[in-house]
């Protein structure tokens, strides 16, 4: 094969060189320049218009996957190692260079060769006339692959910013989860370039998780397709590991086994990435899988970070709103049914009043008895009242004269309203007929929390110390009612007094909150809720 | 005076409760009084005849809507008055659509529960 090196001083169409440049230092000789060449990395390219035969010097055969021996030299045969998808683009310039006589620049990808990665070509020349006849095409070309994909990755990365920045701002207004999980799927599959993408959520019980939303798999497969927890399922192994799991060859995977949803989709590379939920347990987990062999790069990895911590946002906003929703309703409840309370206190205690005054001391101690009690919840955030601090809050009056000893046991609202509601009537009897009515009496008071057949129990003794013999067999008042009323019917417990010659003594059972009523059936209530709302898991809508 | 028959009361709040026999007692009816939906259950699978019942929404073993609906299982044709803080809107859908359903918003007087009672049984 003839190698051709361009005469240096040919006229060109950029112009000719000077002329007569005698002081000039001589140039270097064919073998510095082909040196050169070699260091620069560079070949130096010529195409004869006429005879169509293309030569060069320099590793160009090298940098192409040029055969010399399927060579035959021309342009026809150059174009075929060119990708078939950039050959109409390297033709359009060729032909607007012959046209025009400018310069000829071109970037190209070559052929595709085995599972080798792209590889791209950057092309310039010049366009050679003689007797205004074009006659060849004399240029360099080089590989510029590391310098494309670096291009490509800043193109990338400003684009996965960008998406970032926007899905961003979705989430914090879209009150559509479902639809915005679907959008941010796609969206990562476009950016990644993968053809699957899936948001999974952990399942009530942490056994499984479902897949919530996604991109490109099998109709169907979205709100039915699980994936297990286990260490041994990649999802799994993401959420126990707690940072982002990478998949370069799913079949040569040792870390776990191969998810069946993978699997049925062909699934060979992937990056699975916990998705934060509320108190630093998981939601669940997103993905991004493609069945291509591929390595996911470290910022290909931030970014399915990014986007699932996005999620994470969007989830626990959806999940503070659902949080105020219910409060408000919770509030609205209460409100009523303390308004519906008061009305019946009212009621019962005018029917048991001597006089208006009577009913006025009476209601009044009443109601400031819910009140304490109302406060002390409100204060709790409507989740557990301490029974230490309800104890001194509605003996306050008398709290140097009383004694109290048990652990502290933590009530639910409902019960410590009732509880309340017994114990102010307990205290009104003790400041009136019992030992709280002399300055010498005092008032003992012990509690137990053991487990009984349904459950778990409150036991409170009450003993009053150092007041008058109580008096037997007196009229059973209203107050002593509402005793038995809210601890026997109310809250499912017991209540026995004696009347010793030591003073009245009060033992109340009460069953412990959530085990109160044995066979709770599972589904939830509104207004039976508790103020603990963590479980609450986002709707879609 | 109990000419008017048997009124099944579910709540579990004992002075609404109270307060909820003494306005059912002047209006003529005798209440059956239980605290929790288990109890309800129990009473409508029996044989005692019920006019109406009413039924408070937060009872501490579940919904009171979701009560209702069973009770409707067993004695369909049984007019129930829910009673909640709350309006209507955040009751059961399935309820909401069945007749001989009504809402009474808590605090109620006597004047607002015969209302209730009038716009689902029949005198």
């Amino acid at each position: 094969m003839d190698v051709v090196v361009p005469d240096p001083h040919e006229k060109t169409a950029g112009g000719s060189p000077a002329q007569g440049q005698a002081a000039a230092p001589s140039s270097p000789d064919v073998d510095s320049i082909r040196l050169a060449l070699e260091a620069g990395r560079i070949s130096v390219w010529s195409w004869e218009i006429k005879t169509d035969v293309v030569t060069w010097m320099g590793n160009l055969a090298q940098v192409h996957g040029i055969e010399t021996r399927d060579w035959s030299g021309t342009f026809a045969d150059f174009q075929k190692v060119i990708h078939s998808e950039d050959q109409p683009e390297v033709i359009a310039a060729v032909q607007e260079s012959l046209r025009s006589r400018k310069p000829y620049h071109v970037i190209y990808r070559l052929a595709p060769h085995d599972a080798q990665e792209d590889r791209w070509i950057e092309a310039m020349a010049s366009v050679i006339e003689q007797k205004d006849e074009v006659v060849r095409l004399v240029g360099i070309c080089r590989d510029v692959t590391d310098r494309q994909k670096l291009l490509r990755e800043l193109r990338s990365r400003a684009k996965q910013q960008e998406m970032v920045a926007k899905l961003g701002e979705r989430a914090l207004t879209e009150s559509n989860l479902q639809g915005l999980f679907e959008e941010i799927a796609t969206t990562v599959a476009d950016i990644l370039r993968v053809e699957f993408v899936k948001i999974l959520e952990l399942e009530p019980g942490d056994t499984a998780l479902l897949l919530r939303a996604g991109h490109g798999w099998k109709p169907g497969a979205i709100g039915s397709a699980h994936e297990s927890t286990g260490r041994h399922s990649q999802a799994g192994y993401a959420l126990a590991s707690g940072g982002p799991v990478i998949v370069t060859d799913l079949k040569s995977e040792t870390r776990f086994e191969i998810p069946a949803l993978l699997r049925d989709h062909g699934v060979n590379s992937g990056v699975s990435v916990p998705i934060a939920g509320r108190d630093g347990r998981a939601y669940g987990v997103l993905g991004a899988h493609t069945a291509r062999r591929r390595r996911f790069g470290e910022h290909e990895v931030s970014f399915v970070v990014a986007v699932a911590n996005l999620i994470a946002g969007a989830i626990q906003r959806r999940q503070a709103d659902q949080r105020h929703e219910l409060m408000i309703r919770e509030l609205r409840h209460r409100s009523g049914n303390l308004f519906a309370q008061l009305l019946a206190l009212f009621s019962q205690t005018s029917r048991t009043s001597r006089s208006v005054a009577d009913l006025t001391a009476k209601y009044e101690a009443r109601v400031l008895a819910l009140a304490n009690a109302h406060r002390l919840i409100t204060e709790g955030g409507w989740q557990s009242t301490s029974l230490k601090d309800l104890l001194r809050v509605l003996l306050a009056p008398y709290i140097d004269r009383v004694t109290m000893a048990g652990p502290d046991v933590f009530l639910d609202p409902d019960p410590s309203f009732a509880l309340s509601s017994a114990l102010h009537e307990l205290t009104t009897n003790a400041s009136k007929y019992g030992s709280l009515s002399v300055a010498a009496g005092k008032l003992e008071l012990s509690w137990t929390v053991e487990r009984a057949d349904r459950g778990l129990q409150l036991a409170l003794d009450w003993k009053e110390r150092g007041g008058p013999v109580p008096r037997r067999g007196r009229r059973v008042g209203f107050g002593s009612r509402l005793i038995g009323m809210v601890i026997e019917r109310q809250l499912n417990g017991q209540v026995a007094r004696t009347f010793g010659p030591n003073g009245m003594e009060a033992k109340l059972i009460v069953p412990l909150s959530h085990e109160r009523w044995p066979q709770r059936p599972v589904q939830s209530s509104v207004d039976g809720e508790p103020a603990d709302v963590g479980e609450i898991r986002p709707s879609f809508s | 005076m109990s000419a008017r028959g048997k009124v099944l009361l579910v709540e579990d709040e004992v002075l609404v409760a109270a307060l909820a026999v003494d306005a059912l007692e002047e209006l003529g009816y005798q209440t059956i009084e239980v605290t929790t939906a288990r109890a309800a259950r129990d009473i409508a699978s029996g044989k005692e005849p019920l006019v109406f019942a009413v039924v408070d929404i937060g009872l501490p073993d579940g919904r009171g809507d979701a009560l209702a609906l069973e009770l409707r299982k067993t004695r369909p044709e049984l007019p129930i008055v829910i009673a909640t803080g709350y309006d209507g809107a955040h009751l059961n859908e399935a309820l909401r659509q069945q007749s001989l359903t009504a809402v009474l918003t808590k605090p109620y007087d006597i004047r607002q529960l015969q209302a209730a009672i009038q716009s689902i049984v029949q005198a």
